[in-house]
């Protein structure tokens, strides 16, 4: 299994993660749904995965989760680890990357 | 039927040069003593053809009630010793033999959304001979990018507020739809020449992938893409719905809306990435326009993206969630069970009464239940 720790000192202001081309993704009420063309698989988010992945794809990894540490109130070590579980799922599924150039 | 479909079907017969088209080339491929697969039949005008030009018999497939004018009209036509009729989808028809060749006209706008990829590639591992022949052959695929005033106008409209209402929600569903518009030359101005985007087997429902860079040769509003078809019909027939052909088939072309309109300008440059997954029933278009210098902007569309999905509807796409149980899901299982063979539809509808009030507001919305499912499972 490919893991995918996030967290690493930011380079810039752009994010650390995207969704690749070959995923089609869409909001449904406050859900995410995310479609692999490749593997023809959807995958359902809830509105807490979906939020994740929405600001790791719009943000630096280290300010998308300071922002949900504040907006959660949840410990950061306990958000770290259920957020690199999220990423690494949804790194093996295809369905998230690293924004290449990223060390 | 309704008055939609026999309008419909109206239309498959009335375009000269498309019936013209599919009969010339029928002449030219179909074998003495060849068997043919008439998918999709309609009336089945394609299987008359077939017999003109000898086929020994047809086998006329068509999931819809028309099935049975197809019947009358091919006794009308003198046929009916040598064309046989199933009434089934396409892709559920099942034949005593490998057929010889198949035909078939459901290639919608731009081929992908009428259903022939994946018929013709069921036909092909299930029904056709080894060197069996598909009518069409082959597809090539072509988009170009234009000034659509009718377009533009179909995603601008839920923007507009009509009866001082906010409807915007459903603009990002219009922007993120494949729609259908028959066009003529008038209406559409093509900013650069189209493009051939990708080249394909009639039977090929994987992925259809293509790109192309256009340099902007008319100044105007980049509105999106219009899509077209041509296919080849026989070695010697190809037909086209082609907006700017003259020789064109009565067939509506594809448009691929952008959601931002964007004035260009000659030399302007716009890349579009076309993907296409027929069995998905999704199609995707990107890429981007440069404009002068430095001024680059991008688009990501899908259909997935313009299709109606709720939180409700979500979970029957998703594979690896469970399926939750529902008062209706246990009631079609007590169905499948009470049908052994000797009840009736009545039969069944008394012995799941009890429902009515609870999963069912109504005696009619039960009976109804039933009978979907009897012809589900017929």
């Amino acid at each position: 299994m490919t893991t995918d720790r996030i967290g690493a000192e930011p380079l810039d202001e752009t994010p650390d993660f995207e969704i690749p081309a070959h995923v089609l993704y869409r909001e449904v009420d406050g859900e995410m749904v995310l479609l692999n063309l490749e593997t023809e698989l959807y995958f359902g988010l809830d509105a807490i995965g979906a939020d994740i992945v929405t600001r790791l794809t719009e943000q630096p990894a280290t300010a998308a989760l300071d922002a949900l540490v504040a907006d959660y109130a949840v410990e950061p070590e306990v958000l770290r680890r259920d957020v690199d579980d999220l990423v690494a799922t949804l790194v093996d599924a295809g369905l998230l990357e690293r924004v290449e150039g990223f060390g | 039927m309704s008055q939609s479909e026999l309008h419909e079907h109206r239309g498959y017969l009335a375009d000269e040069r498309k019936v013209a088209a599919y009969r010339a080339a029928l002449a030219e491929v179909v074998m003495p003593a060849d068997v043919v697969l008439d998918l999709g039949a309609g009336t089945g005008m394609l299987g008359y053809f077939a017999c003109e030009a000898g086929a020994k018999s047809v086998i006329a497939v068509d999931r819809g009630d028309i099935i049975g004018l197809a019947r009358r009209m091919a006794a009308d036509n003198g046929y009916e010793d040598r064309i046989s009729h199933i009434r089934a989808l396409s892709v559920e028809a099942r034949v005593a033999t490998p057929v010889d060749v198949a035909v078939c006209d459901q290639i919608g706008g731009l081929v992908h959304d009428a259903g022939i990829l994946t018929c013709f590639a069921d036909a092909r591992r299930r029904l056709l001979a080894p060197g069996g022949r598909l009518v069409p052959a082959a597809f090539r695929i072509f988009l170009a990018p234009v000034t659509f005033d009718l377009g533009r106008g179909a995603v601008e409209f839920w923007a507009s507020k009509p009866a001082d209402l906010d409807v915007g929600a459903a603009r990002v569903v219009a922007a993120n739809t494949e729609a259908k518009y028959n066009v003529t030359p008038e209406d559409l101005t093509a900013l650069a020449p189209g493009a051939e985007v990708a080249a394909f087997a009639s039977d090929h429902d994987d992925t259809i992938r293509g790109s192309a860079t256009f340099v902007v040769e008319e100044a105007g509003r980049f509105d999106g893409f219009v899509g077209w078809f041509e296919a080849c019909m026989s070695p010697s027939i190809t037909i086209t719905n082609d907006p700017w052909s003259g020789d064109r088939i009565d067939r509506w072309c594809n448009f691929y809306p952008v959601d931002e309109a964007l004035d260009v300008g000659s030399g302007d440059r716009v890349r579009l990435r076309l993907d296409v997954r027929p069995r998905l029933g999704v199609v995707s278009w990107s890429g981007d326009v440069a404009r002068g210098r430095g001024d680059r902007r991008r688009y990501r569309h899908s259909t997935f993206r313009g299709s109606f999905l709720t939180a409700e509807t979500v979970g029957t796409f998703v594979r690896d969630a469970p399926i939750p149980r529902s008062d209706r899901l246990d009631t079609l299982g007590e169905v499948l069970h009470l049908i052994d063979g000797s009840r009736t539809q009545s039969d069944v509808v008394e012995a799941l009464g009890d429902r009515i009030g609870s999963t069912f507001v109504s005696s009619a919305e039960l009976e109804a239940f039933v009978r979907n499912v009897v012809t589900l499972a017929g």
